[in-house]
């Protein structure tokens, strides 16, 4: 056939080819020595205001072996990026972070085989972390009708127990990433509320909500309500679903102290595990992405 | 020549594949394979014992059935039968120093040849079928041309995936040898009597390992009514028994045969049969959704996607052999009609249809797609093949006497350097199309199922962990980190923490497995640790696989 050689050059370079690349991705590997360089440039320049990300997401952990010890939870699990001035890249392979996309680096520099890129951006000020102010908030259960009497949970501090369910700050698994906030388990037949106080105003409340845990969303479908009241003035209700991811919210505070509750509940509670995270931000605060 | 030369690849087979076993972590399901497995060994062993006492009946009762054998009885006994008496027969015995470790307890060593560490003994089955499975594959190709065999038998060897599931002690690989053994048999039934009889033996052994060779009867009828049909339709017409190599015999046996050597195989089934034959399909056809990680996304429940097995396929079984299998395709069609085929009448439909037909049967069904290739190994043995037709017909083609030697090593050699780069993390591997390990990491691919990539941070842990500590194993079980006790990898005084979120919270270290679904394991250790920085980070190549933290 006179096509054979042709066919046969064309199999034989395939062959080398797919034999070169794959001796290439084994020899390919970023070593640490690289990865510490990287790191010990972050540290020497790293601020209070400073977001460090990894690129691509995969080499998140590998990142954070480096680097961990100065990223805590509040970083790591944030639920966006507002209120941080300055973001560093460290990223291997041609990897770029969701959250420097169209963003243009303000200084780059190769390290071996890790590059990092610095971002410079306006931050906003967040006034009040809710999340963080958990032991202040007051965490209630009530039958779910008009008049019924609201029950105290138990515990103070980090955790409260409602019956046999615990409320309190965690790092959630939402949509499969890390979302730190307030895990308030649905209590069936039952409204968990956590209600904080004397919030400051002046500000934007800004939050988000979801449920925890693949496997409470793969076990059930139940609809939560999240209801967000500002004293008895303002509220907003949230419909929370398995598909729905880490939704955000948004509600101007007026100047003033404010009494500001979260509530949960739902239909179909099996299963269910909605959290929230909170903050009242500074009113030049950036809208949703 | 051919017996020889198959001979010898199967020695080669055996060699590659026991050296790797030394290195590849256990996975969970060999667990409890393991456990089962000395069950059933004990079965035997009482049986032979009883039997030279005279009292063999002592063995058949039922209670002495159901105690070794009701355990793990959702899937057939014969592989962990041979497991068991693998093991019994070739591992080095500290058994009575172990007890905690076994699921029997033995006070004396067990009189063994001693030649294997008891992981490999038990895994010894497997590693062996597969070497007789590239063989046969090497005697199929080798009707094409002795270097169509070598390449099809090396291609089938480093396809990665199946390279993985041939050192363990699981069912996946076997059963793929058994659609292999079955369809060569049924294929020499043909022509052969005495082979009619062995496809009848050896499609019952073929039952007993995996629920798989059920779809093994339809496959070879399709093939039979394709490649036959002339003479099918004659005998129809003249209402007579079909002649030559189109009398069914094979089918016939595998009929007669197959059901008797199965339930032989398998005591279990001795006893209410129906019931229990009811309840081991009910499992299958009602199994739990694992998850599983595929494009991005985390199946578990269903639709699962069509494309799953074609793209899984795409990026994990080297890009030269696929495209010698489609090129080899099409000579294949191109020659036959052209009637000039390399090989005998029939054997391409036969191949074709094989290399379909596993992959086939998991998109039609719509069955779960946990097990990343596992569930359709059978399909490689036969994309070998067709890729093997295309070495022939590129070596008839070109007819050089250096070429029939240099291109069977040049195809096969994008697979071996795969496969070694792959080893022992072949569950976390993807081809060089796919931009390998951190390609498929990448694209969202699943970056392992099955607990085995533990083992690489073993030296770790029993060089940092304190005396006694509390180590939470996240997916590996229990069950697989005895085995690692059993064979020195890992320090006896280590305990398990427990499972879930109080299992963390009662560790002093603790790892978690990556997967996507996984992840909140790794955000209680955030929690409870009050870190995000990992002690220790498992890579393949860049890919992270395991994380380890250190309580501070």
């Amino acid at each position: 056939m006179k096509r054979a050689p042709f066919l046969l050059a064309v199999i034989v370079l395939v062959a080398l080819v797919e034999s070169g690349l794959g001796l290439f991705q084994a020899e390919s590997v970023v070593p640490a020595s690289d990865w510490d360089a990287a790191a010990a440039r972050v540290r020497a320049s790293l601020q209070p205001s400073d977001l460090i990300v990894f690129a691509p997401a995969w080499a998140d952990p590998t990142g954070r072996l480096h680097l961990g010890d100065v990223m805590p939870v509040e970083m790591v699990a944030r639920s966006d990026d507002d209120a941080y001035a300055r973001i560093w890249e460290l990223s291997i392979r041609g990897g770029r972070s969701e959250d420097t996309l169209g963003m243009t680096p303000a200084s780059v520099e190769q390290l071996g085989g890790v590059t990092l890129r610095r971002f410079d951006r306006p931050a906003t000020k967040v006034l009040r972390d809710l999340s963080a102010d958990f032991p202040q908030a007051r965490v209630t259960a009530r039958r779910v009708g008009e008049g019924a009497d609201e029950h105290p949970c138990a515990g103070t501090g980090r955790e409260r127990l409602c019956g046999s369910t615990t409320v309190g700050p965690r790092v959630m698994e939402v949509d499969y990433r890390p979302r730190r906030g307030v895990l308030a388990p649905v209590i069936p037949g039952q409204i968990v509320s956590v209600a904080y106080d004397d919030v400051e105003g002046g500000g934007v409340l800004v939050g988000y909500a979801g449920l925890h845990d693949y496997y409470a969303r793969k076990s059930a479908s139940g609809v939560v309500s999240f209801r967000v009241r500002v004293d008895s003035t303002k509220t907003i209700l949230i419909p929370l679903r398995n598909e729905d991811g880490w939704k955000r919210f948004e509600l101007a505070l007026d100047p003033g102290k404010h009494l500001v509750v979260f509530e949960v509940s739902s239909e179909a509670p099996a299963w269910r595990l909605p959290g929230f995270h909170a903050e009242v931000r500074a009113p030049e605060s950036r809208g949703a992405p | 020549m051919r017996g020889r030369s198959a001979l010898g690849v199967f020695l080669l087979a055996l060699a590659v594949l026991l050296g790797a076993s030394k290195t590849q972590g256990n996975v969970r399901d060999e667990g409890t394979y393991f456990v089962a497995a000395e069950h059933y060994a004990r079965w035997y062993v009482d049986l032979a014992d009883n039997l030279v006492h005279g009292h063999p009946g002592r063995s058949l009762t039922r209670t002495a059935v159901d105690a070794e054998f009701a355990d793990n009885h959702e899937h057939p006994a014969l592989m962990k039968t041979l497991f068991g008496l693998s093991w019994r027969l070739f591992h080095r015995c500290e058994c009575p120093h172990q007890s905690r470790l076994h699921p029997l307890a033995y006070r004396t060593k067990h009189h063994t040849i001693g030649l294997l560490d008891e992981e490999t003994a038990f895994r010894l089955p497997t590693i062996v079928m597969t070497a007789a499975m590239i063989a046969v594959v090497f005697l199929f190709g080798s009707l094409l041309s002795l270097g169509a065999g070598f390449a099809a038998a090396g291609m089938t060897l480093f396809a990665e995936r199946l390279f993985f599931d041939a050192q363990l002690a699981c069912f996946d690989a076997p059963i793929a040898a058994m659609w292999v053994f079955v369809v060569y048999a049924w294929w020499r039934s043909r022509e052969s009597k005495r082979w009619g009889l062995a496809a009848g033996v050896i499609f019952g052994l073929a039952l007993a390992t995996k629920h798989n060779a059920f779809f093994l009867p339809p496959v070879l009828i399709l093939v039979s009514l394709i490649v036959d049909r002339k003479e099918l339709l004659a005998a129809v017409r003249e209402r007579r028994l079909p002649l030559g190599s189109a009398f069914p015999r094979g089918l016939l046996w595998m009929a007669a045969l197959g059901p008797l050597v199965y339930l032989a195989c398998w005591p279990w089934l001795w006893f209410s049969t129906v019931a229990r034959f009811r309840d081991y399909v009910a499992f299958h056809v009602n199994h739990v959704y694992y998850n599983f990680e595929y494009l991005g996304r985390n199946y578990n429940k269903p639709p699962f996607p069509k494309s799953f097995v074609f793209v899984m396929t795409l990026l994990t079984v080297p890009t030269t052999t696929l495209l010698l299998a489609v090129g080899g395709l099409w000579a294949w069609l191109r020659d036959v009609r052209h009637e000039r085929s390399l090989g005998p009448c029939g054997l391409g439909t036969l191949v074709l249809l094989n290399a379909l037909a596993p992959m086939l049967v998991l998109t039609l069904t719509g069955a779960p797609i946990f097990g990343a290739t596992k569930h359709f190994h059978a399909a490689i043995p036969f994309l070998a093949l067709l890729a093997g037709y295309a070495v022939a017909r590129l070596c008839a083609d070109v007819p050089r006497r250096w070429l029939a030697i240099a291109l069977p090593l040049t195809v096969v050699l994008p697979s071996a350097i795969d496969t070694w780069h792959s080893h022992p993390y072949g569950l976390s591997h993807y081809v060089p199309l796919a931009g390998g390990p951190d390609g498929g990491a990448s694209l969202g691919m699943n970056r392992q199922f099955w607990g085995n990539a533990t083992r690489g941070l073993l030296p770790w842990i029993d060089a940092h962990a304190k005396p006694g500590a509390a180590v939470y194993w996240h997916d590996t079980n229990q069950l697989q980190l005895d085995m690692h006790v059993r064979t020195g990898r890992l320090r006896p005084d280590l305990r398990n923490s427990g499972m879930e979120e109080p299992g963390v919270r009662n560790s002093s270290m603790g790892l978690v497995v990556l997967e996507k679904h996984f992840s909140k394991y790794e955000y209680w250790f955030w929690d409870f640790y009050g870190t995000t920085k990992p002690s220790q980070v498992l890579q393949h190549d860049d890919v992270p696989i395991v994380v380890l933290y250190e309580r501070p």
